[in-house]
């Protein structure tokens, strides 16, 4: 079956794919981190940001088509504040919309610019960091930033497994249809809730499994891993540049320097 | 140094905690050196016999590895001495590259960094998958995920390899690859199967269990003779002659019905 990976592009070659993962993990998480703490206000900063990002982006050669299909995972979240949150905030009476009937209040569009482009930064962030670092450099990165052991583990689990599982969900789900079912009805829901139950069954079993296979191999609860490559200058200099550049955006930004 | 058997278990016995008496009485001594099968149909046992030769289970009885009874002081070192290969690759291999998964044993075993680099790397290359150190477990063939799988153990150096199943699933050409594997690795050998034919080509000594109990341990070719044992324990021979009726056409590849157009043939006039 075919996958769609979480790092996919993850192995082209790039200045931005040639970082070492600790100094990428660094540099997304700062510029998110500064983003997140900039008022909404503050509108030339959030252009500074994306700039930054674009060219980032543009460095990185990954294709845009590939970026911006995943950037949509984004848009539920953005819908969902923007059906909320406009109408829970009635500070500002003088500055309303009229839309239809419905008022609309200023403050109430800013929370909601606020939340669209800072998510907006955050998710190209994260899709910058995860097609350009392969999924294991990335854990690695995370272990050698003293991630605590516990989430890596869990999350390389995960990754391994999640394939494995969708694998198995996909021929349970052939097996089922083979045999005609329709999955119409409401009490065609037990259908499910039995593969679902079934899954989870599997996944236990083989969670037993895998710990076995450990144990065999000498896994006594205690993590060991390789010490992987030093982190070069040529990386501390670039994470230290990007950070500067987006700090000045921060502070010049909020003053409107820039208007 | 002592002579001392690979394996060595003498009345063991194992019940499951829900009252299933899985082992009964087993005595069994393999010497180093040797390339053992241990054939018996589904439920006899077989799994769980291995499950105590690392420790993993412990049964009442005496298991010995090259005269170490199996106790919380030696099992890293039995664990090290005799490696477990599992029936499904996806258990064995948990991490995110195939680098990761064969050096975890050696890491476990604290062994320096360029140690287990050329471990992984001898590892790697004895099971034929030199130079899939990058790749994630996932992105491998099943045969690849097979090979994978015993490079994992073979890492640790280990003096007894246990196979359990390892042609399941298999198509001809993986099996036929594996074999050449095990068949070029210096290590004693147990092989969990079902399969007689590819058990004819690595093992001389089969061991037969049914019911929890060992029924049969003899030489290949006594059991091989022994028609009526094998029936009784749901086991077969191995099918060395196909009957091919004399009129068949023997040349598959030519004969693909061109003139059909769902084969890509062009009717004639």
């Amino acid at each position: 079956m075919r996958h769609s990976y979480l790092d996919s592009f993850s192995n082209l070659d790039s200045p931005i794919h040639r970082l070492e993962a600790r100094a990428k993990i660094i540099l997304f998480f700062a510029l998110v981190v500064v983003c997140v703490t900039t008022p909404a206000k503050a509108y030339p900063a959030f252009a500074g940001y994306l700039l930054v990002l674009l060219v980032l982006l543009f460095l990185s050669r990954l294709p845009l088509k590939h970026v911006f299909k995943r950037a949509l995972v984004v848009v539920p979240f953005v819908l969902m504040v923007a059906a909320f949150i406009p109408f829970l905030k009635t500070g500002v009476i003088g500055g309303g919309y009229n839309l239809g009937g419905m008022t609309i209040s200023q403050s109430g569009l800013l929370v909601l610019w606020n939340v669209v482009v800072k998510s907006s930064v955050g998710v190209l962030s994260m899709i910058l960091l995860s097609s350009t670092t392969p999924f294991d450099g990335l854990l690695k990165g995370f272990e050698r930033l003293k991630v605590p052991h516990i989430f890596t583990t869990i999350a390389a689990f995960m990754y391994r497994y999640s394939f494995v599982l969708v694998d198995e969900a996909m021929r349970m789900k052939q097996a089922r249809d083979s045999r005609n079912f329709k999955g119409r009805w409401i009490w065609d829901a037990k259908v499910i809730g039995h593969m679902i139950g079934n899954l989870f069954m599997r996944s236990y079993e083989r969670g037993e499994r895998v710990y076995l296979a450990m144990l065999a191999r000498g896994y006594d609860g205690r993590s060991r891993t390789l010490e992987g490559e030093r982190i070069s200058t040529a990386d501390v200099f670039f994470v230290i540049t990007v950070m500067t550049l987006v700090v000045l955006v921060r502070i010049l930004g909020s003053r409107g320097m820039f208007l | 140094m002592h002579h001392h058997r690979a394996i060595e278990i003498t009345n063991l016995c194992y019940i499951y905690p829900d009252g299933t008496e899985a082992l009964r009485n087993i005595d069994l001594s393999i010497e180093n050196g040797e390339s053992v099968a241990l054939v018996g149909p589904n439920g006899a046992g077989k799994s769980t016999l291995i499950l105590h030769l690392n420790g993993l289970l412990r049964g009442e009885g005496e298991v010995r590895i090259f005269g170490l009874p199996i106790n919380d002081e030696n099992v890293r070192e039995i664990r090290r001495r005799v490696g477990v290969v599992f029936q499904d690759p996806d258990d064995q291999l948990f991490s995110p590259t195939v680098f990761d998964d064969v050096a975890f044993g050696p890491l476990n075993m604290g062994l320096p960094r360029e140690e287990v680099e050329r471990r992984v790397g001898k590892a790697l290359e004895a099971v034929g998958m030199a130079g899939f150190e990058k790749r994630a477990a996932f992105h491998l063939s099943f045969g690849q995920k097979k090979r994978a799988a015993i490079a994992t153990v073979l890492s640790m150096e280990p003096d007894v390899l246990v196979l359990d199943e390892p042609w399941g699933n298999l198509d001809p050409r993986g099996r036929r690859g594996l074999l050449n594997v095990l068949q070029s690795l210096p290590v004693t050998r147990l092989i969990v199967t079902h399969d007689l034919f590819y058990t004819m080509e690595l093992c001389d000594r089969v061991v037969m269990m049914d019911g929890g109990r060992i029924i049969a341990d003899a030489p290949l070719a006594q059991i091989l003779a022994d028609e009526g044992i094998l029936e009784e324990h749901g086991l077969e021979l191995p099918q060395t002659e196909l009957k091919i009726p004399p009129t068949a056409d023997r040349k598959v590849r030519g004969n693909l019905r061109p003139l059909h157009p769902a084969n890509g043939g062009v009717k004639e006039a």
